[in-house]
């Protein structure tokens, strides 16, 4: 792991008290460089090539450089960092800036799970999460935000799913997409359900299979499956309420 | 149903996270920051402002030695305090560069309050990110 390169902070203070000349300004960007690229490499993986992400971070420090006000009395760097961290943030997102973060990382759950099974179906295998992100045009960290939330299901299940010919549902309507943001409102709950429960539970609600198909996919009678439900309930309505 | 809301606005939440101190750890340390900080509702430009510093922070300790990276996290709404410790050589803690290096310019230049003293005799870092006005 490098920390490679340093910035000489005395000789950015010279070269910015002249920067008007084009050397000097030239210069100057090539001293801070380093501090551009560390912030480009800190939203690497998210789809978006090294060079683009250098680029974009090279052209907030520019900015940063022409709208820098020495007056103030700060030093250029601090500047710089929230300028071309806020470019970099910007090209991912331009209008999440305002929006609180709860409501629209379950939005991105949403569209992370419904990516997921989009590329298991394209690629006959799981995804990987960068793949995931690609797709659903996500952060690595959304992604991975539905994939904890998502993952009661052992991989075991999943394949056996298909196996029963269970249509995969994808949360697209209205009604669906309010199910899966309770579902990720109770997750905390489920993780403390005993494993069966727990993923009789995913298949059944979140799978949205029906009590035969979760019967087959576990190997259980339905008679059984249909006991396991209710006990289930019961402990996720107990541990929502209390 | 709904995640039960802690008793009081003001009551701390306290998260810790022990990591090998190998780079491999610096996705697990952004995912749980980012998580960290969507709890206390910072916006999304602040979650990754607070990951980022993070991960710099982490990345600065583990240039430090040290087998074991921790990191405690402490929430009210709007805010998040964090500080990164390491089970390397306190004696050489802080390192005499650290002011002139990359991570600290990032890392000064995204968080709030940083802190260079260290944790519990241990070599570390401390700060924090506030929500800015929405």
């Amino acid at each position: 792991m490098s920390n490679a390169g340093r910035i000489d902070e005395q000789r950015v203070s010279e070269l910015l008290a002249r920067r008007s000349e084009a050397d000097a300004r030239e210069e100057l960007v090539r001293a801070c460089r380093p501090l551009a690229v560390r912030l480009a490499r800190r939203f690497r993986g998210r789809g978006e090539p090294a060079e683009d992400l250098v680029q974009i971070a090279m052209e907030g420090l520019v900015k940063a450089i022409d709208n820098f006000d020495r007056e103030r009395g700060r030093s250029l760097l601090p500047y710089a960092t929230a300028i071309i961290a806020g470019e970099l943030k910007h090209h991912f997102r331009d209008r999440a800036a305002t929006v609180r973060t709860p409501r629209r990382v379950r939005a991105r759950q949403a569209e992370a799970l419904q990516a997921i099974d989009r590329l298991s179906q394209q690629l006959g295998r799981s995804p990987t999460v960068a793949e995931v992100a690609r797709e659903a045009g996500l952060s690595e960290e959304a992604v991975l935000e539905a994939y904890s939330a998502s993952r009661f299901a052992s991989p075991a299940s999943i394949e056996e799913l298909s196996a029963v010919g269970g249509p995969v549902a994808v949360p697209d309507d209205q009604d669906d997409y309010r199910f899966v943001e309770d579902w990720m409102s109770v997750a905390p709950a489920l993780a403390s359900l005993p494993e069966r429960e727990r993923e009789i539970i995913y298949l059944r609600f979140y799978r949205e299979l029906n009590q035969k198909q979760v019967a087959a996919a576990l190997g259980l009678s339905q008679a059984h499956v249909s006991r396991l439900i209710s006990q289930a309930l019961r402990r996720l309505r107990g541990i929502a309420v209390g | 149903m709904s995640i039960p809301k802690p008793a009081s606005p003001s009551a701390a939440a306290v998260v810790r996270l022990t990591v090998p101190a190998d780079p491999e750890s610096l996705f697990v340390v952004r995912t749980v920051v980012a998580g960290i900080g969507a709890e206390a509702d910072l916006t999304i430009d602040d979650l990754d402002d607070l990951s980022i510093a993070a991960e710099e922070a982490t990345l600065t300790l583990m240039s430090h030695g040290g087998a074991e990276i921790e990191l405690a996290a402490t929430t009210v709404p709007g805010e998040v305090a964090i500080t990164v410790s390491s089970d390397g050589d306190a004696s050489a803690w802080p390192p005499a560069d650290l002011a002139s290096s990359i991570s600290w310019r990032v890392l000064t230049g995204l968080a709030d309050e940083v802190d260079l003293a260290g944790a519990n005799g241990r070599p570390g870092l401390s700060f924090r990110k506030r929500s800015g006005p929405r």
